[in-house]
């Protein structure tokens, strides 16, 4: 391991040595689509029996926004480094009325860290600005917290009042294709649009101090839209 | 402006942290705030008050205006109970309400039917509230027990629950025993009877009411009470008086009387004594004793109440049989055998008076004696149809010996084996007989002469303890056979009066020869004087096989006397025709054995 490390860090001083290179500090935000099938099951199965007249899924964890920070090092055609991401998603059966509200609401969070690597095929001079189409594959894992709250309240009384957590690790892969506007040496704009698969998702609950596997898994899947600034840091003048 | 941008920049952020839920709320109509409802209770009222004066079944209608009554929640006192029916009734008696005053309270409940989700989960309902207040004063008494208890003063007292008759006109109480009126009571307010005629038997009180009801005359029961008989007497026979006791729950006095004359008549008495009847007294010979308890007032005692109890005693000791008994003892062991003139013989342990094996003969005729025995292995009884010898411990049969003669009494067993009998053969005379066990066959046969033909109140035959001597007797003459390895080694005729003859139990050599009211001891070899022994002009009618004490008695008296020196060692009143001594225990005729050991001691 050490040793991996002693490597990698000597090959990075190496290609700062003898090529022109820049560090990268990039913030994107965006929109998601998740695929949160077990999610959607479990959702379901809250309610009162027998069903309640006017009883709704107000929420079934539809896409949402998410914000994404990424460190990169850029090299010729080439950027690299690491992501930081947040997603989020919830979804509710409620019915409220003057006498009372049932709710039950699951919160999914997922906290994204990963690679990636961004590949620019081409550059095209716009006056004195340059758009770089460029390709992109990130890889990782998701840290994932769901919460979930079952509530019945008549009047001032709560008839039903529940919570629980779930946690879990995810793993995911997302090719995506973009390009950058670069305003000048230091800023450009960015955009992306690729779609992340999670091929693994597990949840985990903590049941009298043991830890208990899910039948359900939050899955992450779907469409990602992204926009955002990246700002460069030459490394030689 | 960089500010702004940047303040922009982080509400955006911070608004899109966590998603935001979206609600579903249904706008409806609230349920108007109260809804008219109601109970129709089919009960009697005074006023706003129930009144309850009997069981009653309350039945009730709940209406609501245009609605339906899902629920209704009953209170009373402790008790609470809910109804789904709109229609329906509730039981109040005296087992779940007793008298008292109380508070009904209902709650009606109604569904709204709003749709609202409280409504959906049954949290909405209209609710009302009706309380009436409840009087329950029952006309007749809770239950139907009276209290009938003896009280500290040792009189009966019955006592009963004032009846409630509301409007009706109460009469009289009428109080009844055993079905016959006692008493007739006009007060209202006396809730008790005091019965100085009970004493402790049984006895049934029932007590009545009556009233007249918009002038018809009616009655109530207000209660029986049934009591067993709580007399219990005891008797206990003893050698010179017997006692009768007995226990009662009510203050009596005792009229007591013994063979029809008064025995005692009085108070505060739990107990009477009298002489003991004569050993064996049988039938008429018994005591009767005729025990009456009645109220100890002549004014209170009623021909009903009295407790009666009649005992026929017999004398100290245990019946064993209930029939005329023959016995056979065995010393080694301790042990008599008796038959009762029925196929069936039993042995009796006299340490402990029970009845330790029994032998049922199915294909003979009845057993009529049983032989005497002097023997360790054997016992033997007898009838007309032959001798059966039987192991003396199982009982199992060993030997059945049947001649070819008549078989008459007695029948001994030797200590060497040998059965002897007086046997007769068609018209020849009496011969003594021996048979060996040991060999199966007889062994020996020895004629008598014509004169023992003739009937003689006594036993014809009797053999010495040794087995080596035979007495044949008959009226003045004692013929001595003296017998050896089987065979006669002497036979002598002795011309002598006398009315019993025995040969002494513990000292072969010697026989006793009663005349006269006197015992002679004499020499079993030729009948030479030892000593006299005097009996008092009583008879002379055994001598204990165990002790070698001698029995003596009179139609009133018998006792028990030192052979050595004739003092009386036990001594108690007769009813028996021939009482025998045997192992320290008095045998009657007529079955029954009574232990003297403990007073022999003395």
């Amino acid at each position: 391991m050490k040793r991996n490390i002693v490597l990698l860090i000597t090959g990075i001083l190496f290609v700062c040595q003898t090529r022109a290179q820049e560090l990268t500090v990039e913030y994107n935000t965006g929109y998601g689509t998740y695929q949160m099938k077990d999610m959607k099951d479990m959702l379901q199965g809250i309610r009162v029996e027998p069903p309640l007249d006017n009883f709704q899924t107000t929420d079934n964890f539809p896409g949402y926004m998410l914000h994404n920070i990424r460190f990169g090092y850029a090299w010729k055609k080439h950027q690299a480094g690491v992501l930081f991401e947040y997603l989020n998603t919830a979804g509710r059966n409620h019915l409220a009325d003057y006498s009372g509200e049932f709710s039950g609401e699951i919160r999914v969070k997922g906290y994204k860290t990963g690679l990636f690597y961004r590949w620019s095929f081409a550059r095209l001079p716009l006056g004195n600005m340059a758009l770089e189409p460029y390709l992109q594959f990130s890889t990782g894992i998701i840290a994932d917290r769901v919460k979930s709250h079952t509530y019945l309240a008549i009047g001032e009384t709560m008839l039903v009042d529940h919570y629980e957590t779930l946690h879990g690790i995810n793993m995911f892969v997302e090719p995506a294709v973009g390009m950058r506007l670069k305003v000048n040496r230091h800023i450009a704009v960015n955009l992306s649009v690729g779609y992340e698969w999670d091929p693994v998702s597990n949840l985990y609950a903590k049941k009298e101090g043991q830890r208990v596997k899910s039948d359900a898994g939050a899955d992450w899947s779907g469409l990602r839209l992204q926009a955002g600034l990246v700002f460069y840091i030459s490394l030689k003048r | 402006m960089k500010y702004g941008i940047l303040l922009l920049l982080g509400i955006f952020c911070w608004i899109s942290c966590e998603m935001p839920l979206h609600d579903n709320f249904v706008e409806m109509e609230k349920p108007d705030k109260e809804l008219q409802m109601g109970i129709l209770l089919d009960a009697q009222k005074q006023g706003d008050t129930i009144v309850i004066y009997k069981p009653t079944q309350v039945g009730y209608i709940m209406k609501a205006l245009g609605k339906k009554v899902d629920m209704a929640f009953f209170r009373m006192g402790d008790k609470e109970w809910s109804v789904y029916e709109e229609e329906g009734s509730f039981y109040v008696g005296p087992e779940n309400f007793p008298d008292g005053s109380y508070s009904l309270v209902c709650q009606l409940y109604s569904k709204t039917n709003t749709g609202s989700l409280a409504d959906q989960v049954d949290r909405e309902y209209y609710m009302g509230e009706i309380v009436w207040p409840v009087e329950i004063k029952y006309e007749q008494a809770p239950g139907k027990a009276l209290s009938a208890l003896v009280e500290e003063d040792g009189y009966m007292h019955v006592s009963w629950n004032k009846p409630y008759l509301k409007q009706k006109q109460f009469l009289k109480y009428e109080v009844y025993g055993n079905a016959r009126l006692l008493a007739s009571i006009e007060d209202a307010g006396q809730l008790s009877y005091v019965d100085k005629g009970y004493v402790g038997g049984a006895q049934s009180y029932f007590v009545r009411v009556v009233f007249t009801d918009e002038g018809v005359q009616d009655a109530w029961d207000l209660g029986f009470a049934t009591l067993e008989n709580k007399v219990e007497f005891a008797s206990e026979r003893g050698i010179e008086r017997s006692r009768i006791s007995w226990t009662a729950p009510a203050k009596h006095r005792c009229i007591a009387t013994l063979n029809g004359k008064p025995l005692l008549a009085g108070e505060e008495t739990t107990c009477v004594e009298f002489p003991s009847v004569g050993f064996g007294a049988v039938g008429s010979d018994q005591q009767r004793v005729d025990i009456t308890l009645v109220a100890a007032s002549e004014s209170d005692r009623t021909e009903e109440q009295a407790v009666r109890e009649t005992f026929f005693l017999s004398s100290a000791g245990s019946q064993i049989s209930g029939n005329r008994a023959e016995y056979g003892y065995f010393k080694g062991q301790n042990l008599l055998f008796f038959s009762d003139y029925s196929a069936t013989f039993r042995a009796l342990n006299l340490s402990g008076l029970s009845v330790y094996n029994a032998y049922h003969r199915e294909s003979y005729s009845t057993f009529f004696s049983v032989a005497e025995s002097w023997n360790d292995l054997y016992t033997a009884v007898y009838s007309m149809d032959g001798i059966d010898v039987l192991d003396i411990r199982s009982f199992a049969l060993k030997k059945r010996i049947t001649g070819t003669g008549s078989l008459f009494d007695p029948v001994y067993l030797t200590p060497d084996g040998y059965v002897v009998c007086l046997q007769r053969k068609g018209n020849d005379p009496l011969t003594v007989e021996l048979y060996s066990l040991a060999e199966d066959r007889l062994n020996l046969s020895v004629p008598l002469d014509r004169r023992w033909d003739e009937s003689y109140a006594g036993k014809k035959l009797v053999v010495s303890p040794d087995g080596k001597c035979l007495a044949a007797l008959h009226k003045n003459t004692i013929r001595l056979i003296h017998i050896n390895g089987g065979a006669v080694e002497a036979d002598r005729s002795y011309s002598r009066e006398f009315e019993t003859f025995l040969f002494n139990p513990v000292r072969p050599e010697e026989v006793y020869v009663a005349h006269a009211g006197i015992i002679y001891v004499l020499n079993r070899e030729d009948l030479s004087r030892i000593r006299e022994i005097p009996m008092g002009g009583m008879t002379l009618s055994s001598a204990d096989p165990l002790t070698g004490n001698l029995l003596v008695y009179n139609k009133t008296e018998l006792n028990v006397i030192d052979p050595q020196n004739g003092s009386v060692l036990f001594s108690m009143k007769n009813a028996s025709e021939n009482p025998l001594l045997a192992g320290n225990t008095l045998l009657s005729e007529w079955g029954l054995v009574l232990n003297i050991e403990s007073w022999l001691e003395k």
